[in-house]
């Protein structure tokens, strides 16, 4: 083994005395096409670039941590040429692309037809994804960083590649476990009949230090860590116009117990209208933007979910609607019929979101604290 | 039949499956899905997350190399064969030429509504229609599948093992068992038996076969004298057998003869695109097939 | 049990051709004592050494070569790599496709042309010739040329003869 290694450091070291260490210092020649221009598009460390454009120096990728496995690491052979000609016929590719986006710009500019314009405007949205999806710095900055807590230096969901990417990432993972617990716990059918989700909600309650994360959709949360109102992050993939677009965020419990007609009913414990997106990087609503922002009209004031002792499990199912316009009602009963609001407001579901409460020892408290009666135990009754 | 029938009384709403007749239950017991999203559920485990790679990906474990060199065969095809092949089909004017189809009854029976179709004439089976020849269509070997079937692998399972082995060094492919479908008695075999192995060739293994076959093993049999020109199953796939002698010309046996003391025979059957057998000849003379014989007079 | 069980022991090492439900059930369990040697003194025949060897040969097991670790760097570089293939590919299937789509087009006119023209001419054109073959000298191209380059006496079968089978 060490003998082994004793080579491949020599190796290492004499690649090193030679030709490599001009690799190191080299300056990057390569450049995209030259009509992408965003920042985004670019690699921002410096180190990364050079080893992702000019290929990986004496001194190891920098990805690596460290100092021995930088030294150990080896690229495979043949790649360096291979890459500098496989980019040459991608970049001439993509300004093939952007050659046509150009043309598509004028039509653009040309046509009045609303429906051939917005036709003439996602076509535009395509090749913009087209133009940049083989780029391999747009391609390293979307594996290797944040991608919900994104930074838009790298990368920046106002272009549509990103959002392309983004929308892959979502539809591999998070978008199928969503579907799979909204089906298994029966959501879709107890409150909207059906979701063909377009937008990737996310969840999350800021209050609480030991959940401050993202919520997994069907987890079952302690009450102490719901009593303050969530924050959400609507993340958008289809081309709208986020300056325009308005949405409606409706927080509904569908297991309250209806003692009257021995059945259960539905209560709506938040509802938000009026919301909008500044864009599709600043896509979060939390306590600061609703307080700041005047707009943000609430439907109903937030009632933390406060489950009775012994009865089952409560859902608490999380819709987003894209309204088609503002809507300023506020609500004073609880009670609660979703389909009908949806179709009276003419709302278009995008996505949603579910967690799932139970009673426990903190209910108690938050009782308390909103100023709510004592809740009541429910006992087993022979029939 | 039975559940058909009740289908088609109209008053009463049934399930239009045959499960009810067969004895099971009639309806799904597979709860309904509210929503089009496809779930993949290996995709939401969080095991074995490199297989959820893509397949041409390096880090999934199932990535195998294919382009590591030049198909010279396949090159052949797109470069000289395909634009020939289209020259040598066309026929200006020409129609769709109509199968042979089933036929109806003279209703001269009174069961004759309730009665399957007449067969058609000429022939046991429908033949398929014969398309107008064009650029979107033009013939090309889409498989190859080598069938080693050994009769001495009823006595001794070992040569069904052998036999596979055998395929896998001329094909570089890995075999699939091959089991016998029924008990024949004058055979002396047993249903579910291991009796050989066979391996279906599609791209670059089947190009490497393909020139293996006409460049080396064919001019080496004796008195050979091509595929048949009355053979194929007249919708372009043909076939033709390799005895166990002329397998040893293949040089992955050959240069280890000593090693191969046995060695199988085996069927090789050639799937193509082509819509007459006589247009899946002249595909395969173009790769070096002789063939002997004259086409049927009325051939198309 | 579908055979006797004389074959039943070369049978269980054929687990790596054969899937798991067809291997025939053993005749009974392996015992294993402890301190017993479990070094073999050569009881296996020649022969059934011979068909393990070639059992081991199919078996993919230690042909799975070790999955290549790059770093993330070399991994975009290889992907670029293999999509600059896909897109060079696909460019070639679609000159390729749209060659014959006008060389069918080029065809097509022709004979209308010819049929306007001589009408002889083109019924004589559009005979669909039965046996009409690739001739058996045809080749693949291969990276060398032959030993001998060209047949300079090289005279082509007779056709007539084929013809008058007909």
């Amino acid at each position: 083994m060490l003998r082994s290694q004793l080579l491949k450091f020599s190796k290492r070291f004499m690649a090193t005395a030679t030709q490599d260490s001009k690799k190191e210092l080299e300056e990057i020649t390569k450049s995209w096409a030259s009509n992408s221009k965003s920042d985004s598009f670019k690699i921002k460390y410096q180190q990364s670039r050079r080893a992702v454009l000019n290929g990986v120096g004496p001194y190891g990728p920098p990805s690596l941590r460290s100092r021995r496995a930088k030294l150990q690491y080896m690229s495979p052979l043949g790649l360096d040429e291979a890459f500098d000609s496989a980019y040459e016929i991608l970049k001439t590719k993509s300004n093939e692309t952007y050659k046509e986006i150009e043309e598509l710009d004028t039509k653009i500019s040309q046509t009045k037809n609303v429906n051939e314009l917005e036709e003439l405007n996602n076509l535009k949205n395509s090749k913009l994804v087209q133009a940049e999806i083989d780029n391999p710095e747009v391609r390293f900055n979307f594996t290797y960083h944040d991608k919900i807590n994104n930074d838009s230096s790298i990368i920046d969901y106002n272009e549509p590649v990103y959002r392309e990417l983004k929308k892959k990432h979502w539809e591999d993972y998070s978008q199928m476990l969503l579907m799979q617990r909204l089906e298994q716990l029966g959501a879709i059918p107890d409150t909207l009949p059906t979701l063909n989700p377009r937008a990737e909600i996310l969840v999350k309650f800021l209050n609480h230090t030991t959940i401050n994360r993202w919520i997994e959709p069907g987890k079952l949360l302690p009450t102490n860590a719901t009593s303050y109102p969530p924050s959400f992050k609507i993340q958008e993939y289809e081309n709208v116009d986020p300056k325009k677009q308005l949405y409606t965020v409706l927080v509904v419990n569908p297991d309250v117990p209806d003692l009257e007609n021995d059945s259960f009913k539905t209560y709506l414990h938040w509802g938000l209208s009026n919301i909008k997106l500044s864009n599709f990087n600043e896509n979060f609503i939390g306590p600061k933007q609703i307080l700041e922002n005047k707009e943000i009209n609430e439907i109903i004031d937030y009632l933390p979910p406060v489950p009775e002792k012994n009865i089952p499990t409560q859902r608490f199912i999380t819709w987003v609607f894209r309204q088609p316009e503002s809507i300023s009602i506020n609500l004073k009963n609880r009670d609660f019929d979703i389909r009908s609001f949806v179709e009276d407001h003419g709302l278009d579901a995008i996505g949603g979101h579910i967690w799932r409460s139970e009673w426990d020892s903190s209910v108690a408290k938050v009782r308390e604290l909103y100023g709510l009666p004592k809740g009541t135990v429910y006992h087993r009754v022979r029939k | 039949m039975f559940s058909q029938k009740l289908v088609s009384q109209g008053n009463i709403r049934l399930f239009s499956t045959s499960s009810a007749a067969a004895g099971r239950v009639g309806c799904s017991l597979v709860k309904p899905v509210h929503h089009l999203i496809k779930i993949d559920k290996n995709k939401l485990s969080p095991r074995f997350p490199e297989l959820n790679l893509e397949k041409n990906d390096i880090r999934n474990p199932g990535f195998r190399p294919v382009a590591t060199h030049q198909d010279r065969v396949a090159e052949h095809y797109t470069n000289t064969l395909q634009s020939d092949l289209l020259l040598m089909n066309f026929q200006h004017n020409q129609r769709r030429k109509e199968g042979l189809k089933r036929r109806q009854w003279d209703g001269s029976s009174p069961n004759h509504p309730s009665r399957t179709l007449r067969k058609p004439k000429g022939s046991e089976v429908e033949t398929p229609d014969i398309k107008i020849y064009t650029d979107k269509n033009i013939p090309i070997i889409e498989s190859i599948t080598l069938n080693c079937y050994t009769k001495l692998a009823k006595d001794n399972a070992n040569h069904a093992i052998s036999a596979a082995l055998q395929l896998q060094q001329i094909t570089n492919c890995k075999p699939k068992p091959l089991h016998s479908r029924k008990d024949v008695i004058a055979w002396g075999v047993r249903r579910g038996w291991l009796m050989g192995a066979k391996v279906e060739l599609k791209g670059r293994p089947l190009s490497q076969f393909l020139s293996t076959l006409t460049e080396i093993v064919f001019p080496r049999i004796r008195e050979f004298k091509g595929l048949s020109s009355r053979a194929g199953d007249k919708t372009g796939n043909l076939s033709m057998g390799l005895t166990h002698e002329e397998i040893s010309f293949f040089p992955e046996i050959e240069s280890n003869q000593d090693q191969w003391s046995k060695t199988y025979g085996m069927h090789i059957n050639i799937k193509t695109t082509a819509q007459t057998d006589t247009e899946a000849r002249r595909l395969l003379s173009a790769y070096g097939f002789p063939i002997h014989g004259t086409e049927r007079k009325n051939a198309f | 049990m579908l055979r006797s069980s004389a074959k039943s022991s070369i049978q269980t090492l054929s687990r790596g051709f054969l899937s798991a439900e067809q291997i025939p059930s053993k005749s009974g369990p392996i015992q294993f004592v402890r301190g017993k040697r479990t070094k073999k003194v050569s009881s296996i025949s020649p022969q059934t050494q011979k068909i393990i060897t070639q059992l081991s040969v199919l078996s993919a097991r230690k042909k799975v070569p070790r999955v290549l670790k790059l770093s993330n760097e070399d991994l975009v570089r290889h992907d670029a790599v293999q999509r600059a293939w896909g897109v060079y590919q696909k460019d070639k299937r679609i000159k390729n496709k749209s060659d014959l789509a006008k060389q069918y087009e080029a065809m097509n006119n022709a004979m209308t042309d010819l049929k306007s023209t001589n009408r002889e001419l083109y019924d004589l054109a559009n005979v669909r010739e039965v046996n009409k073959k690739f001739p058996l000298e045809f080749r693949i191209p291969t990276h060398f040329p032959p030993n001998k380059v060209w047949y300079y006496d090289y005279v082509p079968k007779d056709e007539t003869k084929t013809t008058k089978e007909n």
